[in-house]
């Protein structure tokens, strides 16, 4: 039985005694690497694509294109390892903000009910029911003529505000449910007879019980976001070329399956379900760690 | 209160099944029930873990036998393996249960199930759980006969009526085509036991059957049972943690702690003169609706008697006695060595000649059983009003 | 007589129900329906009662939890309604509350040096000598280890997490507690130890309570006095000693009469047989909704009383009473005499019932 009264450093010792968590916290480590330190892992641009080696096969370690070139005879490996940063980048901003805000929506409806619900739900009804491809095209008509520059956020700014407009009803939609099932524990009404304040309340007691639903949808929504940005980058306004993304690529690959180059679409394809797994991994046992009853 | 008269409207299943239940009771004098050295076992992420260790009981034919214990006590996982419907990672690992002879462990379950569908029924405590909240009442009523039996949509239907008017549902005709949510708490419990009665029973198994419901609708329901048992002579085993049901219904007992019986006896010598620390030590510490409670305003109030620490964990038993912790009794013997179940304690003969001989698992029971000072529930103390004994209190038979 | 510490005047808790797109109010559930009592420093008033009686939406109203419709709660005399915020935050420390379920009143991700602490958080108290001595005496005090503050709510008994509960509660240095269903969620050998721990705190630390149970056998106990409710009324309030061993009220003489008691003398043997039969008076049906309790007596749909004196009105052999029927359907049901029928007695001087001097009668009239 743990004695420890901090719940961190219990939570890492629970996390090191699985040996699935630390495989998954060495993947996501080697991918966050990647998209810090790009020049590491290939010396060749992504731009540098002579159409003469167009759908190379992969040439294995050492040789010039490890995992081949694709259509247009980019590298696979310089495209792969460049498309890291704004790939995931774009994925935790757009869950990150997502999440705050559809919590926080979730939350409020939850436990004032009345008309701050009424507002919540029927926003999260709208933004259900409108396709998000017709906003992605408004909002892409809205911002045709904007430059927003090449930095590394600049460019995915605008797939991240479409994709976080039209990401955070789940999260208020969950939160809002198991808000409503926690605020009428026991030890919820406890708290308010102590005679604690709202705030308090909903941070200290309801939150850290609804939270555990939406840990369980972050890997899913990580995947969602990158496969939505690559349609969005062919609408026009997902990550823009020069610039690179595994969305991107997964699309452009997708083409070549059944042409005879499967490689494109699978090495950018395995590197996401790769990051995909290991997030559903960690956030597991995150949950775990994080929840007093299941520390040993 | 109505007397219904035997052999009236109430369903007293078919001819045949009921000849059959009066020859099966007066041919052969054995139990209609009969759990041998039932032992059972979950697998846990600690490893295995006996919840149940040597359970035995016979429940006769027209009797009722309370089987009584604490949360964790293997009372109510006895009774799923009984059934044949022990949750996975449960096991029997030793023991049989026989059913007028047969013993059903040895069968599929399947099979098992099957038997006991057709000869034992069982009645939860939660009703709402146990119901499903999408078919009428009617339609749960008659699910099985329809199944095993055959019976055509129109017999059903009667025979749900009738099954409903037997537990005294008010308006039975008009109720059956509701559904669970529409009934309360108690007029649940009776459709459960209707439920429970429709395939014409042997063995009813209740498990905390009224836990759940308010004193005047336990009163109600306690009655209906003992009503519809007296009946249909149906032998009954009453699970349960309250010792004050148990006084009131029962005619046998089985004490269980940690999974094992402690004692063992007929309800009334267990009341008057208990065999087992442990079931002497769960008397004194009921408190009395009849007597006690503060006194004086300034005086220091008579406090409770309590059995101190808490029942133990399956997973970690104590050594020799699992009571022994707990228990003012124990000496060097208990801690090491496990007191077997022994029946050589001489009782007072009485009138309610019982076939059930007692038992009781303590190495000092002949200490306990000859010293044990009054019971509070057996003492000629003033009963609360409104209410008059049938017999005399005994006076508590001291040596 | 002490000077009461809590006193309720004409307490009512009407919940809306609403239904439809405008959430119009289509009926009214009659929680607590004018319930009043006084409270005396050091002493404990059991309240009892069944599910929907009201005593659970009362201890609730008491606590702050749920805001009375109408009704004065008065707490060392002042109204609580009428003090400023700062004034009602500072008398609702005078009253706290110990839960029924210790599996659901700690929160389980917090220690439980959290948990009892937490109220000094919420106050934004130091304790003498800092908060974690203090959680440290607290725990000492209802009989756990001052080291147990560093562990979790699993990790204990359902009785240690009761007494947590109850930690927390006294971490205030309330005058109050109301206690709603304290031990029932407890088992039996664990039961005693609970209420023998709340008995020692009263007399230790003098502290009131208003215990609400359905156990019987605790409330005599434990309580001083005994208010007995019904449909959100008061039935019948006295010293505990009078109501248990001569109750007033038809409703109070049900209740005792089907408690069950450890003693196999006295059966719920089938109707007809010895036993339990006899002298005991078994109430037919359930109570009726609070959403529609009846009109005068609200008990004169079930009571015996009424309809053994009504079948006597009903053929003139009761002077001066007029029977009328009674009954849920039209034509069924029973002679009650009118005045249970159509006016509410008041609780007076013990019981609330009209024909309160009969009661002892009753008993023989329906054997």
């Amino acid at each position: 039985m743990s004695e420890e009264a901090r719940p961190l450093a219990g939570a890492w010792r629970a996390l090191r005694r699985r040996p699935d968590t630390v495989a998954a916290a060495t993947v996501v480590l080697f991918f966050a690497l990647m998209a810090a330190f790009p020049a590491l892992f290939t010396s060749t641009s992504p731009r540098s694509c002579p159409i003469r080696d167009a759908r190379l096969d992969p040439q294995g370690w050492g040789a010039a294109h490890p995992l081949g070139t694709d259509a247009l005879g980019c590298d696979v490996l310089a495209t792969l390892v460049h498309g890291v940063r704004p790939s995931l980048l774009l994925a935790a901003v757009v869950v990150g903000v997502s999440v705050m805000i559809g919590v926080t929506l979730g939350l409020l409806a939850g436990y004032y009910l009345g008309w701050v619900d009424y507002l919540v739900s029927r926003a999260v009804e709208v933004f259900l029911v409108v396709p998000l491809l017709l906003a992605a095209l408004l909002v892409l008509s809205l911002f045709q003529g904007v430059d927003l520059g090449a930095g590394t956020f600049q460019v995915i700014l605008l797939p991240a505000v479409v994709l976080i407009l039209f990401g955070w009803m789940p999260y208020a939609r969950y939160v809002r449910a198991s808000t409503l099932e926690a605020k009428n524990l026991d030890y919820v009404t406890a708290a308010r007879s102590l005679g604690a304040s709202d705030v308090r309340i909903m941070v200290r007691h309801v939150l850290p019980n609804a939270i555990g639903t939406v840990t369980a949808l972050l890997p899913t929504s990580v995947a969602g976001v990158i496969s939505a940005e690559a349609v969005l980058s062919f609408l026009g306004i997902g990550v823009r070329p020069p610039a690179t993304s595994w969305g991107i690529q997964i699309e452009q690959g997708s083409e070549w399956v059944t042409g005879g180059a499967p490689h494109i679409l699978l090495a950018p394809l395995v590197c996401l379900v790769a990051t995909v797994l290991a997030l559903v991994v960690l956030g597991d046992a995150l949950r775990d760690a994080l929840d007093p009853r299941l520390a040993r | 209160m109505r007397v219904r008269k035997a052999g009236g409207t109430g369903p007293e299943g078919t001819g045949r099944a009921a000849a059959e239940r009066d020859g099966r009771t007066a041919s052969s004098r054995a139990p209609l029930l009969e759990v041998r050295d039932l032992a059972v076992e979950f697998r846990t992420a600690e490893g295995t873990v006996r919840a149940v260790d040597g359970l035995s009981y016979r429940v006769d034919a027209g009797r009722t036998l309370a089987v009584v214990g604490e949360s964790g006590s293997g009372k109510s996982v006895s009774s799923l393996a009984v059934m044949g419907l022990l949750p996975d990672g449960a096991r029997v690992s030793r023991g049989q249960v026989l059913l007028a002879g047969e013993d059903l462990l040895t069968l599929s379950r399947r099979e098992h199930r099957d038997r006991c569908g057709d000869r034992v029924a069982m009645v939860f405590q939660d009703a709402l759980a146990a119901l499903n909240p999408v078919h009428t009442v009617g339609y749960q009523l008659t699910e099985a006969l329809r199944a095993r039996r055959g019976l055509s949509r129109r017999d059903a239907a009667r025979r749900a009526v009738e099954l409903l008017d037997l537990v005294r549902v008010p308006n039975a005709r008009g109720r059956v085509k509701d559904h669970p949510h529409q009934f309360s708490g108690g007029m649940r419990q009776r459709v459960m036991i209707a439920i429970a009665l429709a395939m014409d029973p042997d063995v009813l198994i209740a498990d905390e059957p009224t836990t759940a419901l308010d004193v005047t609708v336990q009163a109600q329901v306690l009655r209906l049972l003992a009503e519809i048992q007296a009946e249909r002579r149906m032998g009954l085993v009453l699970i349960t943690h309250d010792l004050g049901v148990v006084a009131g219904v029962a005619d046998d007992v089985t004490v269980m702690y940690a999974g094992r019986v402690v004692e063992r006896a007929p309800v009334r010598d267990t009341f008057r003169a208990p065999a087992h620390p442990y079931t002497r030590a769960l008397l004194r510490s009921i408190p009395s609706a009849a007597s006690g409670g503060p006194q004086g305003a300034d005086a220091r109030r008579p406090r409770l008697s309590v059995i101190p620490g808490r029942p133990p964990s399956p997973a970690a038993l104590p050594a020799g006695c699992a009571f022994h912790p707990r228990c003012d009794l124990a000496g060097d013997l208990c801690r090491s060595e496990r007191p077997p179940l022994t029946t050589a304690l001489t009782t007072q003969p009485h009138d309610d000649a019982s076939s059930y001989p007692r038992a009781s698992a303590c190495h000092f029971a002949a200490e306990v059983l000859a010293s044990h000072d009054v019971p509070a529930a057996a003492s000629g103390r003033p009963r609360p009003t409104g209410r008059r004994d049938a017999r005399e209190t005994e006076e508590p038979t001291d040596a | 007589m002490p000077e009461p510490v809590l006193e309720v005047r004409q307490l009512v808790r009407h919940f809306p129900v609403r239904r439809g797109l405008l959430r119009r109010t289509v009926a009214t559930v009659k929680a607590v329906d004018g319930v009043s009592f006084t409270l005396a420093a050091g002493r404990t008033l059991g309240l009892v009662g069944e599910s929907g009686s009201g005593k659970s939406t009362l201890a609730r109203m008491l606590a702050g939890i749920e805001r009375p419709t109408a009704g004065q709660v008065l707490v060392h005399g002042e109204d609580v309604a009428r003090l400023s915020r700062a004034g009602r935050k500072r008398l609702r420390r005078d009253v706290q509350m110990v839960f029924q379920d210790p599996y659901t009143s700690l929160n389980p991700r917090m220690s439980v040096g959290e948990i009892v602490g937490e109220p000094f958080a919420i106050h934004r108290i130091t304790p003498a000598g800092g908060r974690r001595a203090a959680v440290g005496e607290l725990l000492e005090l209802v009989g756990l280890e001052p080291g147990h503050a560093s562990r979790y709510p699993h990790q204990f008994s359902g009785g240690q997490r009761q007494r947590i509960g109850i930690a927390r509660a006294l971490a205030l240095r309330p005058g109050i507690l109301v206690c709603d269903e304290p031990v029932s969620a407890l088992d039996v050998s664990v039961q005693g130890q609970v209420v023998n721990l709340l008995q020692d705190l009263q007399e230790e630390l003098g502290l009131s309570y208003l215990f609400v149970a359905h156990d019987l056998g605790v409330v005599r106990h434990i309580a001083h006095e005994v208010a007995v409710m019904y449909l959100g009324h008061v039935v019948e309030h006295g010293p505990s000693g009078d109501v248990y061993d001569d109750a007033r009220h038809p409703y109070t003489r049900a209740l005792l009469s089907a408690a069950p008691v450890p003693d196999p003398a006295v059966r719920f043997a089938p109707a007809g047989d010895a036993g339990r039969g006899d002298g005991a008076i078994t109430l037919e049906g359930e109570p009726p909704s609070p959403t529609n309790p009846p009109a005068g007596c609200v008990f004169h749909t079930r009571c015996p009383l009424a309809r053994a004196l009504g079948s006597e009105a009903a053929d003139g052999a009761l002077a001066g009473e007029t029977a009328v029927l009674t009954g849920e359907r039209p034509g069924g049901g029973h002679h009650v005499p009118e005045r249970c029928a159509r006016t509410a007695p008041v609780l007076e001087p013990r019981a609330a019932c009209h024909f309160a001097r009969s009661v002892p009668a009753a008993v023989k009239v329906e054997s």
